[in-house]
């Protein structure tokens, strides 16, 4: 508002010319500004999307890793405990008389270091034939865990759920869509049964996996994952060893 | 006044595109299930969408929240807005089950769970913000009025006879 009254207009008919080019002038540099800042923002906005895009491409078209030869857990019974909406139910494993249930989301960080470093230890007590693990995966860390978890369900169903869970936990942070979930059963079990597919494709244990978080953290009150009962007794992980919890497994 | 009331309508758009791009940005899996819950787009036209779509609201949010280019951002953004008003619309029309998955989440829903009228009267008070700033773009606390000439030119043109009245003020 300044400027506009210091501008020299007291002037004649030449003055007021003088003005117009200024202004003319003013305005040329003004456009140029302008357009400056315009292409500049397009730049912007086109790197964000662009590079957001990449990020989406990226996260979906990760490779699957499926680490070294696959391993079968001997006697083994995989199913869902209840597939009613009780909200008890587990992927079973063994069928051993004592009891371990271990509680986990695909998508929670820490179960992916407990699973990489217990795994092995639970896979013994497994074989071992005196224990039974209750495997209760819940959903409900990200959108991503519902279809994670309920394939692994539906590979259970197809009876290659143990190494397919394995899997499936190897990949931590990827974006899954049905087709690689195809992928990795095929890596898994050799071959994509159409069980399998539609189970998929239809999310079929939806409502089980969500009974089953809702009663882990309502009726059970589980703090969180991941969370561990041997015997019905909870374990407190903090601090727990390989040779720790092979002690108190018996192994 | 109105430079106050654009500031607000700024911020509040702002606000919507930001969290509704955030909420989908790091979920591209997400995204690209809630596009192609919608059935307008190709496969591959769905999950460049998905991944791209998030960012891009991010991208205008941030302009908002600079107040950079108001005008055009508010009719880039009013565009987009009715982009997503005919989706849900059609989906709608077409019979479909789902969920705009607008702030994240989308894709089937149980028919008795839609929720069309209240996305798409949200939708309309968005657009009424983007409408607000097409015709009002100037807005307080803004990058667009620290680029501005300090002399716009109507102000110049108008200024000719009382300036000459005034005489030069030094």
């Amino acid at each position: 508002m300044n400027k506009k009254k210091n501008q020299p207009r007291s002037g004649g008919p030449s003055n007021n010319a003088r003005a117009r080019m200024r202004a003319e002038e003013l305005a040329a540099q003004r456009r140029k500004k302008r357009l400056t800042v315009i292409i500049a923002v397009i730049v912007v906005v086109v790197l964000i999307v662009g590079a957001g895009a990449l990020y989406g491409y990226w996260q979906t078209n990760k490779s699957v890793e499926v680490s070294g030869k696959p391993t079968i857990v001997g006697e083994h019974k995989q199913q869902l405990a209840k597939q009613d909406s009780s909200g008890d139910g587990a992927l079973i494993w063994g069928n051993g008389d004592k009891v371990i249930d271990l509680y986990a989301d695909f998508n929670c960080p820490h179960c992916v270091e407990f699973e990489k470093e217990f795994g092995p230890t639970f896979q013994q007590a497994v074989e071992s034939g005196k224990w039974k693990l209750r495997m209760h995966y819940l959903s409900f860390i990200s959108p991503q865990s519902m279809p994670m978890t309920n394939s692994a369900a539906c590979a259970a169903a197809d009876g290659f759920g143990w190494n397919y869970q394995k899997a499936l936990f190897a990949n931590p942070g990827k974006s899954w869509d049905d087709k690689q979930f195809f992928t990795l059963a095929e890596q898994v079990s050799g071959s994509t049964p159409d069980s399998f597919r539609s189970c998929v494709q239809r999310l079929s244990y939806r409502g089980v996996i969500e009974a089953n978080t809702k009663y882990a953290f309502e009726t059970q009150k589980i703090p969180g994952t991941p969370f561990l009962k041997i015997d019905g007794k909870e374990i407190p992980l903090q601090g727990i060893s390989v040779k720790s919890l092979k002690e108190k497994l018996g192994l | 006044m109105m430079k106050w009331l654009s500031l607000l309508a700024r911020l509040g758009l702002a606000a919507v595109w930001l969290s509704a791009g955030f909420a989908k940005a790091f979920n591209p899996f997400q995204s690209v299930q809630a596009v192609k819950a919608f059935q307008l787009l190709p496969e591959w036209a769905a999950q460049w969408v998905g991944w791209g779509l998030p960012w891009f609201e991010i991208a205008l949010g941030l302009l908002l929240v600079a107040g950079l280019l108001t005008r055009t951002t508010a009719v880039v953004s009013a565009g987009l807005l009715v982009a997503f008003i005919i989706g849900v619309a059609a989906a709608w029309a077409r019979g479909l089950a789902i969920d705009c998955g607008c702030f994240g989440g989308g894709g089937q829903v149980a028919p008795d769970q839609t929720q069309y009228v209240q996305e798409l009267l949200r939708d309309l008070g968005f657009l009424a913000l983007a409408a607000w700033l097409i015709w009002k773009p100037k807005s307080a606390v803004s990058v667009d009025s620290l680029l501005a000439d300090p002399e716009p030119e109507e102000v110049h043109e108008q200024e000719e006879e009382p300036a000459a009245l005034r005489g030069p003020v030094q």
